[in-house]
C-alpha cells in the first residue's frame, strides 16, 4: 500500500480534461413540502422547468409519448429495474492500473448486487467491468448470474470465453456443465464435468457433481450412444440433427473448448417449427391447450440426444359423439363450470373403448382434463386419482403429472408435489408453473427437514417411459387449421380427423425399461397378438394399426410428412397392456396416494401388489415399511426395511425406518446402531439425529428403571410372564403394546390370506420366515428373562446357574440373597462365575468384613471341596487389591483373621502367593 | 457459545493515540496507510493532522494549525492523483487542501454564513460518474453543492424560502451517481426531516420526517442506482431505508432499529460490502450491522403499483471504546476491516474488524 501511496505522490494529475462539465447553477426550495404545504397536491417532480435548457435538451418527445402510452399509471414515478449501462469510457482510462481498478470496482458492485439477488443489475455491472478490463472471474460471475436468470445459452457463451482463455478453469467448467444440463445438453454437461475432474483431481465438489450427474442421467447417457446406430430409421431432419449431436458430442469429448454451447448450435437444438413440422395448432377451446406441448417436448427430446426405439401407437380419431361431448365439456371448463365439466368428461370417457390402445391418448387427455376440473373444485384426492389413471394410459402426459403435483401441494403432501413438479420439469423445462412449484415446495421441504431435505424425496426423476402416440391423420395442410380437434360433421375420413399430431414425449430412458432387444420395443411378451386384432376390427384404423410399407407408398398424398417415418414400419408395434413396470408404478402411486390420505392398510395392499410384481425394487418395500410403522406393526416394518437393506445396504430411509421400528419395539441398542450409521452417513439428517437422541434418552431411562426394579423387586416380576421381556420394558406400556402388536399381526395375517394366490406367492414364505424370527426372538427373550439375579431374589425360582459374569449391581443382589439364605454353595458358584480380575470393580466401595469372611467361607466350603485351589487363590489375591481393603482388615476381629489364615493354609498352590496372602490378611 | 461468539466479526482496538484537541472527523487517505484528523484546539483554532500507521504507534507525519476550527472533511471529490482534502469549518468556509503543502488552501470559498456541519463528495477516486462535486450542509439551513472548478458560487443550492424557518442541516450524503446525469443529495435536519434532492431535475424527490434530529446519513453506495439509505437520529434509533422502489403514497420502506441508548452520531458503510455498516454511538460504542434483504424486495398493492419491502437489520457486533461520543469514523477503502475512529475524549483509535468476509 505504501508503494502505491508513493507512486501516487509522484504522479500528477493529467486527466482532468476528461471530467464532465461544471453543473449549471440551480436552486431548489428545500421547504417545498414542509409543514403547512404537506397536504397540498404535489407538483409533478418530473416536470422540467421552462428555464432548464439542459433538461429540455435531454427531453425526447417521442420517447415520452411512448412512455405515457406504456404507463397505465402515469402518476407513478418510473423506477428503473436495473442500472442502465454506465457510460464509462474505457479510452478515458489510459492508465492500465486505473483500468484494472475501475474494472475491479464495477465487478465488486456486481458481486454485491448478485448477493442481494438483483441478478439483472449484477449482469450490467459485470458487463461494465468486462468492457473496461475483461477477466475470467468477471465472465464467470456474469455467467452464473445468467444461469440464475435462466439465460443458459448466454451463460454458456460467457463460460466459453473463459475456457477459451483458460481451458482448465474449474469454475467455468462446472458452471457450464450446469448450464448445459439445464438446457438438456447432457453430453456436453457430462464432458465438462469429466474434464473438471481431470483438471483438478482433488476437487471434491467436481467429483460429487459428476457422480450425481451420472446417477441422474445414467440412462440418458447410455441411450445417447445407442441412438446413433439407428440412423437410417429416422427422417432426414432427424438425421441432420443427429449428426450435429454426435459431432458435438465428439467435440465435447475431444476438446474442452468445444463450440457446443455457442449460438451456432442453438438452431439445431431448438428447432423452429419448420415446414417439416407443422405447427401443431389444435384444441383451441380446450382448457389447457396442448399447443406448445409437442414442440416443446420435441425440443426437449432432441436436446437430450435421446431417441431410442419407440413404441408407437396411432391415435384414433374420437368418435363424433364423444368429440361433441368433449367440446361441450371444454367450453364448460373455460366458462368456469367445473362441476358440470367433470360429469361431461366422465360421459366422454364412457364413450371410449378402454381396451383400444388407439383411444388411450384421448382417455389420458380426458382424464387429465377431468382432473383439472376436480382440481378447480377442490377435490384434490379425486384429482390425484384421475391423474394416476391418466398416467396409466399415457405415462408421458406431463400435464397429468403437473396437475397431480398441484393437487399434492394442495393437500400439503409436499414431497410428492416436489417429485411431480420435478418430473414435469424433466419432461418440459419450460413449464413456469412447475418451476415455481418446485421452488415453493422445496422451500417448504427445506423448512421441514433441514438441509438434507433432498434425502426425503426420491432420487432424481426418470423420464417416464411410454408409447409414442402418432396421429396418422395429420396431413401437412391440417397444420394451419386452427381447430383441428373438432371434427367436422360428416367428415369422418382420417384426413380431416384431427388428432394430436405426435406424442409430446419421447420414449425415454426409464430404468425399468428392458433394453435387451434394441429392435423390439419394450412391451410385455403377453398378449402380443390380441391388441392388433382388436384394433383392426374398427374400419378406420387400418392405417393406425399395421401400416405396411406398400400401403404407405400407395397413399403418399395422405401420408403426413411428420408422422410415419420409414422406421415405423419396422419398429412399430401395438401398445400392449401396461407393462409390469407400469403396473408397479401404478400400484405404487396408488399406495402413495393412500399413504397421503393416511389409509395405511389400503396402501399396504397396493405395495404388496408391487412387491408381488417385482420384489427387487426398493420403493415398495420402503413404503410398506413406512405403513407398518404407522400401523405400529414394528416387526413387519423391520422385515420390510430388512428387505430394502438386502437390496441397498446403505439405504438411509430404510435404516431410519428400521430404527424407528426398533424403537417401537424398545430395542434401543439396535435402533441406536442404525441411527448412528444414518447420522454418520448423512450428518445433516435432522430427524435421524433427533430420533437418536430420543432413543438414547429412552434407553437410559429404561436402564435406570431396570436397576430400580432390581433393587426392590416388584410384584410383577413374580407373575409368570414367559413371553415378555421383563427387564427390558416399562411394564405398563409393554402390555398394551404387545397386545396391539399381536392384534395387528393377526389382522395382517388374515389380510394376507385374502390376497389372491398368485400375488401372495412370495408372501407366505416371508410370513413363515417372520414367524420363525419372532419365535426365536421370544426364545431369546425367555433366555434373557432367566437372569440369575431374578431367580435368586425370587424364592420360588429354580437355582439355575448362569454363565454371565455378574455386574457390580447383580453381585450385590447375590450378596443380599446369600445374607438371607446363607446358602454358601450358591454363593460360591456365583463367585466362581466371576473373573477375579474384575473384583476391584465388583466390590468397589462396598467391601466389608462380612463379605470377605463370606468369600473365605465360600473358599472353604465350595472351592476347596471342588479342588479349585488356583481359582480360590486368584480370588483371594484379587480381594486384597480391592479399594479400602487395608482399612477393612484393620477393622476385622482377631478371630476372623485366624479363620482366614486357616483357610489360606488349606489352599494348595504357589508358596509365595500364599505367604503374601497371609501377610495381607493379617 | 464460545465458538459462535468467535465466529462473528470482532472489533479490536489496534492502535490508540491521545491528542490535545477536540477531534471532529477522521478520514483515511485513499491508497495509503495514513489518515487525516481534523478538529479544534482549545484556543479556537483549527487542527489538521496526518497520521501514519507505524509498527506500534501512530506517527504524526504532518501537522497544521488553521485559523478556524474544522468540523468535517472528505476526499470524495478529489482525483486519486491529487488526494485533496475538502473541509468545512466553523465560520462557514469550505476549503480544499493539498496535504503535502497544506499551508494555503487549494480552493476556498465562503460557503455558508454559519458553521458547516457536514460535507460529502462524489465523482472523485473513481467512485461515481459525473463531475466531482462537494456538498455542504450548514446551520444556516442551506445545502450547497460545489464544484472546485467554479469559484465563489455553488453549482446547486437547496434552501428554504425567505419566509420559512431555517433548519439546522446536520447531515448530507451523495448517492445515485450511476450515470453522469443522475445524482441525488440526501440531507438530514435537526427536526427529523430527511430530504432527497434530485440534482438532475433540481427538485425535491422525496422527503420524510423521522421525528428526531438526523445526525448521520449515508447511502450504502454512492455510485450505484440508489439502493439503501441509513439515517441515524438523536435519540438512539436509526432507520434503514430501501430506496429502490418508491410508492406514490407509502414512499420508501424502512426498518428501524434501536442501538447505543444514546445519540447515534453517524453511520459508515463498509466499502467492501454494502450491506454491512457501523453506527457511532454517543456512549463511546461502535455497533456493526448487517442488512438482510427480504425474499422479495418489491410487492404490488391492490392497484398493481409496486412498493418496496424492507429487509431486516441484524447486529453483528458491538464494542465500547470510551465514555465519550464517537465523532468520526472511517473504513479504510483499501484494506477490508481496517478502520479509524475518533472520540470526544480526544483520542483517535485504529481498529480492526475481523472476519468481515464471512458476512
Amino acid at each position: 500500500m505504501n508503494e502505491r501511496d508513493r507512486n501516487l505522490k509522484g504522479s500528477k494529475n493529467l486527466t482532468s480534461a476528461n471530467l464532465p462539465n461544471v453543473r449549471q447553477s440551480g436552486n431548489v426550495d428545500s421547504n417545498r413540502l414542509s409543514s403547512g404545504e404537506r397536504n397540498e397536491p404535489k407538483p409533478n417532480p418530473d416536470r422540467i422547468n421552462s428555464y432548464d435548457y439542459r433538461a429540455w435538451d435531454r427531453y425526447n418527445p417521442d420517447e415520452e409519448c411512448e412512455k405515457i402510452d406504456n404507463e397505465t399509471k402515469p402518476k407513478h414515478r418510473h423506477t428503473p429495474r436495473a442500472t442502465p449501462k454506465t457510460t464509462i469510457n474505457p479510452e478515458a482510462l489510459t492508465d492500465e492500473a486505473a483500468k484494472e481498478r475501475a474494472s475491479e470496482m464495477e465487478k465488486n458492485k456486481g458481486n454485491e448486487a448478485f448477493k442481494s439477488g438483483d441478478f439483472e443489475e449484477s449482469i450490467n455491472y459485470y458487463t461494465n467491468s468486462i468492457e473496461i478490463h475483461p477477466t475470467a472471474a468477471t465472465y464467470n460471475n456474469r455467467g452464473l448470474a445468467k444461469i440464475r436468470l435462466e439465460r443458459f445459452y448466454k451463460a454458456i457463451e460467457d463460460f466459453d470465453w473463459v475456457l477459451d482463455k483458460e481451458p482448465d478453469n474449474i469454475k467455468a467448467l462446472l458452471r457450464r456443465a450446469d448450464a448445459h444440463e439445464k438446457i438438456g445438453q447432457m453430453k456436453e454437461a457430462h464432458a465438462d464435468l469429466q474434464r473438471s475432474v481431470i483438471v483438478d483431481e482433488n476437487n471434491k465438489r467436481a467429483k460429487q457433481l459428476l457422480e450425481e450427474f451420472v446417477d441422474r442421467n445414467k440412462k440418458l447417457l447410455a441411450k445417447g450412444g445407442k441412438r446413433m446406430k439407428i440412423v437410417e430409421s429416422s427422417s432426414d431432419e432427424e438425421e441432420e440433427e443427429k449428426k450435429n449431436n454426435s459431432s458435438s458430442g465428439k467435440q465435447a469429448k475431444l476438446s474442452s473448448q468445444s463450440e457446443t454451447g455457442t449460438p451456432t448450435k442453438i438452431p439445431c437444438t431448438r428447432p423452429d417449427p419448420s415446414p417439416h413440422q407443422p405447427e401443431p395448432v389444435n384444441i383451441a377451446p380446450q382448457p389447457e391447450s396442448t399447443v406448445k406441448e409437442p414442440v416443446v417436448a420435441e425440443q426437449q427430446a432432441e436436446t437430450k440426444c435421446v431417441r431410442p426405439e419407440r413404441q408407437i401407437i396411432h391415435i384414433l380419431p374420437l368418435p363424433e359423439s364423444v368429440a361433441k361431448i368433449k367440446a361441450a365439456a371444454t367450453s364448460l371448463f373455460s366458462n368456469g363450470m367445473y362441476g358440470e365439466g367433470v360429469s361431461k368428461y366422465s360421459e366422454c370417457l364412457e364413450g371410449l373403448d378402454k381396451d383400444n390402445p388407439g383411444h388411450w391418448y384421448h382417455i389420458a387427455l380426458l382424464l387429465s382434463n377431468r382432473a383439472a376440473c376436480k382440481l378447480k373444485i377442490g377435490q384434490c384426492t379425486e384429482c390425484i386419482k384421475d391423474c394416476n389413471d391418466s398416467l396409466v394410459y399415457n405415462p408421458r402426459f406431463f400435464k397429468s403429472i403437473l396437475r397431480r403435483a398441484i393437487a399434492y401441494e394442495n393437500i400439503e403432501n409436499y414431497k410428492k408435489a416436489y417429485e411431480d413438479y420435478r418430473l414435469t420439469i424433466v419432461m418440459d423445462p419450460s413449464q413456469v408453473s412447475a418451476q415455481q412449484g418446485i421452488s415453493r415446495t422445496s422451500e417448504i421441504l427445506r423448512r421441514e427437514f433441514g438441509a438434507s431435505w433432498r434425502d426425503q424425496v426420491s432420487p432424481h426423476a426418470a423420464f417416464p417411459e411410454g408409447p409414442e402416440f402418432v396421429d396418422p391423420a395429420k396431413p401437412e395442410t391440417q397444420a394451419s387449421t386452427p381447430n383441428p380437434t373438432l371434427p367436422k360433421p360428416g367428415k369422418q375420413s382420417s384426413a380431416t380427423i384431427p388428432v394430436n399430431q405426435k406424442s409430446p414425449k419421447q420414449p425415454a430412458s426409464s430404468p425399468k425399461q428392458p433394453e435387451s432387444s434394441p429392435k423390439q420395443p419394450a412391451s410385455p411378451p403377453s398378449k402380443p397378438k390380441e391388441q392388433p386384432a382388436k384394433a383392426e376390427t374398427t374400419p378406420s384404423k387400418t392405417r393406425a394399426t399395421k401400416t405396411t410399407q406398400s400401403s404407405e407408398a400407395s397413399k403418399p398424398a395422405e401420408t403426413p410428412k411428420v408422422s410415419p417415418q420409414p422406421s415405423q414400419t419396422q419398429k412399430k408395434t401395438e401398445y400392449k397392456m401396461p407393462t409390469k413396470e407400469e403396473q408397479y408404478a401404478k400400484f405404487k402411486d396408488q399406495g402413495n396416494a393412500h399413504v397421503a390420505k393416511q389409509q395405511y392398510r389400503e396402501a399396504l395392499r397396493c405395495y404388496d401388489k408391487c412387491i408381488t410384481l417385482n420384489k427387487d425394487l426398493v420403493p415398495a418395500h420402503l413404503n410398506a415399511a413406512l405403513c407398518y410403522l404407522k400401523l405400529e406393526n414394528y416387526k413387519k416394518a423391520i422385515s420390510c426395511a430388512d428387505e430394502v437393506l438386502k437390496l441397498e445396504p446403505n439405504n438411509i430411509k430404510a435404516l431410519y425406518r428400521r430404527a424407528a421400528a426398533n424403537k417401537g419395539l424398545k430395542k434401543y441398542p439396535e435402533a441406536a446402531k442404525d441411527l448412528k450409521f444414518v447420522v454418520e452417513k448423512d450428518p445433516g439428517n435432522k430427524p435421524a439425529a433427533l430420533l437418536l437422541d430420543q432413543v438414547k434418552k429412552l434407553w437410559s431411562t429404561e436402564l435406570r428403571g431396570m436397576q430400580s426394579q432390581k433393587g426392590s423387586p416388584s410384584p410383577r416380576q413374580q407373575q409368570p410372564a414367559p413371553q415378555r421381556k421383563k427387564g427390558r420394558k416399562i411394564p405398563i406400556v409393554q402390555d398394551s403394546d404387545s397386545d396391539e402388536e399381536e392384534q395387528v399381526s393377526s389382522q395382517k395375517q388374515t389380510k394376507e390370506e385374502k390376497v389372491p394366490v398368485k400375488q401372495a406367492a412370495p408372501r407366505p414364505a416371508q410370513v413363515a420366515e417372520k414367524k420363525a424370527t419372532t419365535e426365536s426372538n421370544k426364545g431369546t427373550e425367555q433366555g434373557k428373562g432367566s437372569k440369575p439375579w431374578l431367580k435368586k431374589t425370587n424364592p420360588s425360582g429354580g437355582q439355575t446357574q448362569t454363565s454371565d459374569p455378574p455386574t457390580a449391581f447383580s453381585f450385590l443382589q447375590h450378596w443380599s440373597a446369600y445374607k438371607k439364605k446363607k446358602d454358601i454353595v450358591q454363593f460360591g458358584k456365583v463367585l466362581e462365575s466371576c473373573d477375579p480380575q474384575s473384583f476391584p470393580k465388583l466390590f468397589a466401595s462396598s467391601i466389608d468384613a462380612d463379605m470377605v469372611i463370606a468369600i473365605v467361607d465360600a473358599v472353604d466350603k465350595y472351592f476347596i471341596p471342588s479342588q479349585q485351589h488356583t481359582k480360590a487363590l486368584d480370588m483371594l489375591q484379587a480381594v486384597t487389591r480391592v479399594q479400602r481393603f487395608d482399612v477393612m482388615t484393620m477393622l476385622m476381629s482377631q478371630k476372623d483373621k485366624s479363620t482366614i489364615s486357616d483357610v489360606i493354609n488349606r489352599l494348595e498352590g504357589d508358596e509365595k502367593l500364599i505367604k503374601s496372602l497371609h501377610s495381607r490378611f493379617s | 457459545m464460545m465458538a459462535s461468539g468467535l465466529a462473528n466479526p470482532q472489533i479490536i482496538a489496534h492502535l490508540e493515540k491521545s491528542l490535545d484537541y477536540t477531534i471532529f472527523d477522521v478520514r483515511w487517505i485513499p491508497c495509503s496507510a495514513r489518515f487525516v484528523v481534523v478538529g479544534s484546539h482549545a484556543r479556537g483554532t483549527g487542527a489538521l493532522q496526518v497520521f501514519e500507521m507505524g509498527q506500534k504507534d501512530l506517527v504524526c507525519s504532518k501537522k497544521y494549525e488553521k485559523k478556524d476550527e474544522i468540523k468535517c472533511c472528505t476526499f470524495g471529490a478529489t482525483a486519486l492523483q491529487d488526494r485533496h482534502l475538502a473541509t468545512g469549518n466553523f465560520k462557514g468556509k469550505m476549503e480544499t487542501w493539498d496535504l503535502e503543502k497544506g499551508d494555503m488552501p487549494v480552493y476556498s470559498v465562503k460557503a455558508h454564513s454559519e458553521i458547516i456541519n457536514c460535507i460529502d463528495g462524489v465523482g472523485g477516486l473513481g467512485i461515481g460518474l459525473g463531475a466531482p462535486e462537494i456538498v455542504t450542509g450548514s446551520r444556516d439551513g442551506t445545502v450547497k453543492v460545489w464544484d472546485v472548478r467554479q469559484e465563489n458560487d455553488p453549482v446547486a443550492m437547496m434552501q428554504p424560502k425567505e419566509s420559512e424557518a431555517k433548519r439546522d442541516c446536520w447531515a448530507v450524503a451523495f448517492g445515485n451517481t450511476y450515470t453522469e446525469a443522475e445524482r441525488v443529495v440526501a440531507a438530514g435536519y435537526d427536526n427529523g426531516d430527511i430530504k432527497l434532492f434530485d440534482l438532475r431535475s433540481m427538485s425535491v424527490r422525496w422527503e420524510t420526517n423521522i421525528k428526531n434530529g438526523v445526525c448521520g446519513l449515508q447511502f450504502d453506495r454512492k455510485d450505484i442506482l440508489m439502493n439503501k439509505l441509513v439515517a441515524t437520529t438523536l435519540e438512539g434509533k436509526f432507520h434503514t431505508f430501501d430506496v429502490r422502489v418508491e410508492h406514490p403514497k407509502r414512499g420508501y420502506p424502512s426498518v428501524i432499529e434501536k442501538a447505543h441508548k444514546s445519540t447515534i452520531w453517524g453511520v459508515r458503510h463498509l466499502p467492501q460490502n454494502r450491506d454491512v455498516y457501523m453506527t457511532l454511538g454517543g456512549n463511546g460504542s461502535l455497533c456493526l450491522w448487517k442488512y438482510n434483504y427480504p425474499k422479495e424486495r418489491t410487492n404490488q398493492d391492490a392497484d398493481g403499483v409496486e412498493f418496496g419491502v424492507a429487509g431486516t437489520v441484524e447486529q453483528i457486533q458491538n464494542v465500547i471504546l470510551g465514555t465519550q461520543p464517537i465523532s468520526g469514523f472511517d473504513w479504510s477503502p483499501d484494506k477490508e476491516g481496517l478502520c479509524v475512529c475518533s472520540g470526544f475524549d480526544q483520542t483517535v483509535r485504529v481498529c480492526i474488524v475481523t472476519r468481515l468476509k464471512s458476512l
